[in-house]
């Protein structure tokens, strides 16, 4: 009896499902990717998550963030904070000035880096990149451990971050932060992002 | 005969997710391949230090951190265990060892350190020998070690960072 399906049209079905499922795949590995990790903490414009660089990472989580931020350590070590938008969720961008205000963590070191949209850091003239517990400026006389950061295309007095026109995030590096804030990181008094106007 | 059009759904869902998983799993292997490669071509090796340059923008790691300073050590236990020896800075310093797919499976800072120096060997997960030093089982045969340093220059840093040793051990080595 001879199949009413020529050799073609199986070849043309089948190879259509080869076809199909690879584009799928690809496009939904790209975007799995490629979307903002999922934190597991929010709290205010910062968000965390707990499992940044952990071998308990699931894979989709261990590739996003070999996309974003490969060889970052273990929280025990390093708690890292992101911060992409500001407090009415617009992206952080150069054209507006910003202003970040907080008191130095019950930790060894801190740092608050900024990045561009690719994650990588914003070429200026200046050579400034981020500031940290040593070399960031204390204003305040009378509360020492206070601090305060301007993010900024335009050159600003103080501690400036220059920003660069487009879009931007920021990174807060807390280092051997006191241990039983670690698995209680709500406590931890994050710094607050103010956005200027003029 | 006529289309299995149920099969053809339930063999391309299948198809679909098997490739999503496996670019999933591999992205971070083939990441730190990558960056094993890039450290391999500047240090002269596997299990040769490079002391890093000072981070810039030039620098294209992803959130790479310009406020330390950094030696890279990209390890191949293939050949046998290899023992790494630093003296320990008293500023803050750090040790973290990466496996294959990224990882961060070990991590240690200097105030953990009791000692002046800082000496451990890095095995396969199957090594089994005398502990004459402290041992660190590698979930994976290659991976990176990464050595954090945070101090105000270069010049301090490198006092410690060229003191930074790797060494293959050998069977005997264990006897």
């Amino acid at each position: 009896m001879i199949s009413s399906m020529s050799l073609t049209n199986i070849l043309v079905f089948w190879g259509s499902s080869v076809v199909i499922s690879t584009i799928v795949g690809l496009v939904s590995a790209w975007l799995i990717i490629n979307r903002d990790t999922q934190p597991t903490f929010r709290s205010g414009i910062w968000t965390h998550n707990a499992n940044v660089g952990s071998p308990t990472a699931n894979p989709w989580l261990r590739a996003r963030v070999a996309n974003e931020g490969i060889l970052g350590m273990v929280r025990r070590e390093a708690i890292y904070f992101v911060a992409t938008r500001d407090g009415e969720g617009n992206h952080l961008n150069g054209q507006n000035t910003y202003r970040l205000k907080g008191k130095d963590f019950d930790s060894r070191w801190w740092s608050v880096t900024v990045y561009n949209d690719a994650f990588f850091l914003i070429p200026n003239y200046q050579e400034r990149y981020s500031f940290n517990k040593s070399n960031v400026n204390r204003h305040n006389k009378e509360n020492l451990d206070e601090f305060s950061i301007i993010f900024a295309n335009q050159e600003k007095t103080g501690n400036w971050i220059p920003t660069g026109s487009g879009n931007f995030n920021i990174l807060l590096r807390i280092y051997n932060v006191r241990e039983d804030l670690l698995e209680a990181i709500e406590k931890i008094d994050l710094p607050v992002l103010e956005k200027e106007t003029f | 005969m006529s289309f299995n059009y149920a099969a053809w759904l339930i063999v391309t869902s299948l198809l679909s997710f098997t490739l999503h998983y496996l670019i999933i799993v591999f992205i971070p292997q083939l990441k730190m391949a990558f960056i094993r490669r890039r450290v391999i071509k500047l240090s002269g090796g596997v299990n040769k230090v490079l002391i890093g340059p000072k981070v810039t923008p030039e620098v294209k790691l992803v959130r790479v951190n310009p406020d330390m300073f950094f030696s890279l050590i990209p390890y191949d236990l293939s050949r046998g265990p290899v023992l790494i020896s630093t003296p320990v800075p008293n500023f803050y310093f750090s040790l973290s060892i990466y496996g294959s797919n990224t990882d961060n499976f070990y991590v240690i800072n200097g105030t953990q350190v009791t000692k002046p120096n800082l000496d451990f060997i890095l095995t396969k997960l199957d090594f089994e020998g005398n502990n004459w030093a402290e041992i660190v089982k590698s979930p994976s045969n290659t991976g990176l070690i990464l050595l954090r340093y945070f101090v105000d220059n270069v010049e301090s840093c490198d006092v410690f960072r060229n003191q930074l040793r790797v060494s293959l051990l050998k069977q005997a080595d264990f006897a």
